[in-house]
């Protein structure tokens, strides 16, 4: 499954834009590092079961990426319209988390 | 039958280790990490090379506890000659012993919400619940039968170890992966075993008359036992068959033991061992050290076996210390030990004798003596008793 994350995603303006590039650079790292891969290959299109994450590191993707950002990730997995299945979804989700600012 | 063990202590992380340490009479004991303050001295697991190599996926899902029961499995099954995933393995079950859940995980929680004003781990809830030991050990070695935790405090892997027993017995499974877990060193459980005044300043010395309580130890042990038909079938001998459970409740006091609810469970596992006091050859004791456990232990054997038959009786409490729900998982692999060597291990640490604790508890020295059948002994706060028998094939 593919998708074009350009259009939609958060991240139009220069200074989102720095922080997608950030985010996107801060999540491969983590998944990475969790899932002993190569980060080199992956795109936004690539699916999250191909990097080798499983159920409860994707949680504990979010949980890392809240600590880093200091924000809240709105995210719930029983909801079926929130998608997590690219990395893509995950940079969309973290992205628009921190643009909307720091929790408290 | 007991077709393999597996250990991770204070007293070693392999079953030769565990035993030498069992027989010289020396565990390792040292201030607790995570609670530096506190003047007394645990057991714990400082050796982290059981964490290399296991087949888990990521130690972060781990809690102590569930990596120490990992690590015993995989131990267990290999001292058996099986494979690890396991083979059959509808046909194996996991029945492990745990007290206290994963308690690193739950205090690191109550630190981060508490005092750091953070919201908890995300994996607090499934590194943190009871059960997740025997879920770990169940991906670990794709065990797929029934897999459960049974909780009876300090008793937790001796009920572990019958109720997969007999799971056994009743045609369920072929293997079950049995025994305890418990990784309870932290600081809010140790500021806790202190309040209680039960705990020793000094070192763990079961029925000696300066013994000055328990001293709190971590670990896990794991028995992989097996039907006759399923070690048959396999070209398996093992020698030790797992015999006889026996299990009660005092209805009594919450903290005081009773002889009568000890001696109750001690023969019902004879009985369901189908064997009579006089038979025993040796027990391993519960001998946690503290004053009232160790007379009302010598007054249920007496009860059992009369005064002028009791067998010599050995606590190996004061090597490995007080594992909690890992304790009768533990002195269950060392009675295993015991008779696979013929060698009883001693009281270590046995210094002046008690009158009220008048056994023979083979203090300080180990002794080469016949052992075809034995006993192994738990008994836990909340008045909660088990029993295992174990015996020598043919004996």
């Amino acid at each position: 499954m593919t998708k074009d994350h350009s259009e939609q995603a958060p991240g139009a303006t220069t200074e989102s834009g720095d922080i997608r590039a950030d985010v996107t650079r801060v999540l491969k790292d983590i998944i990475a590092r969790r899932t002993q891969r190569d980060s080199a290959g992956w795109t936004e299109q690539t699916e999250l079961k191909d990097t080798g994450l499983d159920s409860f590191d994707a949680i504990e993707c979010i949980f890392e990426l809240e600590e880093h950002y200091t924000v809240d990730i709105d995210f719930n997995a029983n909801n079926p319209d929130t998608k997590l299945e690219t990395i893509g979804d995950f940079i969309d989700l973290a992205t628009r988390a921190i643009v909307a600012g720091p929790k408290g | 039958m007991v077709a393999g063990v597996g250990v991770i202590s204070n007293a070693g992380i392999t079953p030769e280790a565990f035993w030498d340490s069992l027989v010289a009479g020396e565990g390792h004991f040292s201030t607790p990490k995570l609670a530096p303050g506190l003047s007394m001295r645990v057991g714990a697991v400082e050796d982290e090379t059981h964490l290399q190599g296991l087949p888990v996926r990521s130690l972060a899902a781990l809690d102590r506890s569930g990596g120490f029961a990992v690590a015993a499995a995989c131990r267990a099954l290999a001292d058996a000659g099986m494979r690890c995933p396991v083979e059959d393995p509808e046909r194996v079950a996991v029945v492990l012993g745990n007290g206290a859940g994963g308690q690193e995980a739950i205090e690191a929680q109550y630190r981060r919400v508490y005092l750091e004003g953070k919201k908890p781990h995300p994996l607090t809830i499934v590194r943190g619940m009871v059960s997740g030991c025997a879920s770990q050990v169940s991906m670990a070695c794709g065990a797929q039968g029934p897999c459960f935790v049974t909780s009876s405090a300090c008793a937790s892997s001796t009920h572990a170890l019958g109720v997969a027993a007999s799971l056994i017995r009743a045609g369920v499974v072929d293997v079950a992966i049995a025994g305890g877990t418990e990784a309870f060193l932290t600081e809010g459980s140790l500021l806790s075993w202190e309040a209680m005044k039960i705990v020793s300043r000094t070192k763990c010395r079961p029925f000696s008359r300066t013994r000055d309580g328990l001293v709190i130890s971590e670990g896990a042990g794991v028995l992989v036992l097996e039907s006759e038909d399923h070690a048959r079938a396999r070209g398996a001998r093992p020698e030790i068959e797992l015999a006889g459970f026996g299990s009660s409740a005092d209805a009594g006091d919450l903290l005081q033991p009773s002889a009568d609810g000890m001696r109750r469970a001690i023969l019902a596992a004879l009985r369901d061992a189908d064997l009579s006091p006089g038979d025993i050859d040796y027990v391993n004791a519960h001998g946690t050290g503290t004053r009232s456990n160790d007379i009302t232990e010598t007054e249920a054997m007496t009860r059992v076996f009369g005064r002028d038959a009791r067998p010599p009786v050995s606590s190996t409490k004061a090597v490995t210390g007080h594992a909690l729900g890992a304790a009768g998982a533990l002195e269950a692999v060392a009675t295993v030990l015991a008779m696979r060597r013929q060698v009883a291990p001693p009281t270590a640490n046995y210094d002046q004798p008690d009158p009220e604790c008048d056994l023979d508890c083979i203090p300080n020295a180990a002794r080469a003596m016949r052992i075809d059948a034995a006993l192994s002994n738990s008994f836990a706060f909340g008045g909660l008793n088990a029993t295992v028998a174990f015996r020598r094939s043919g004996a």
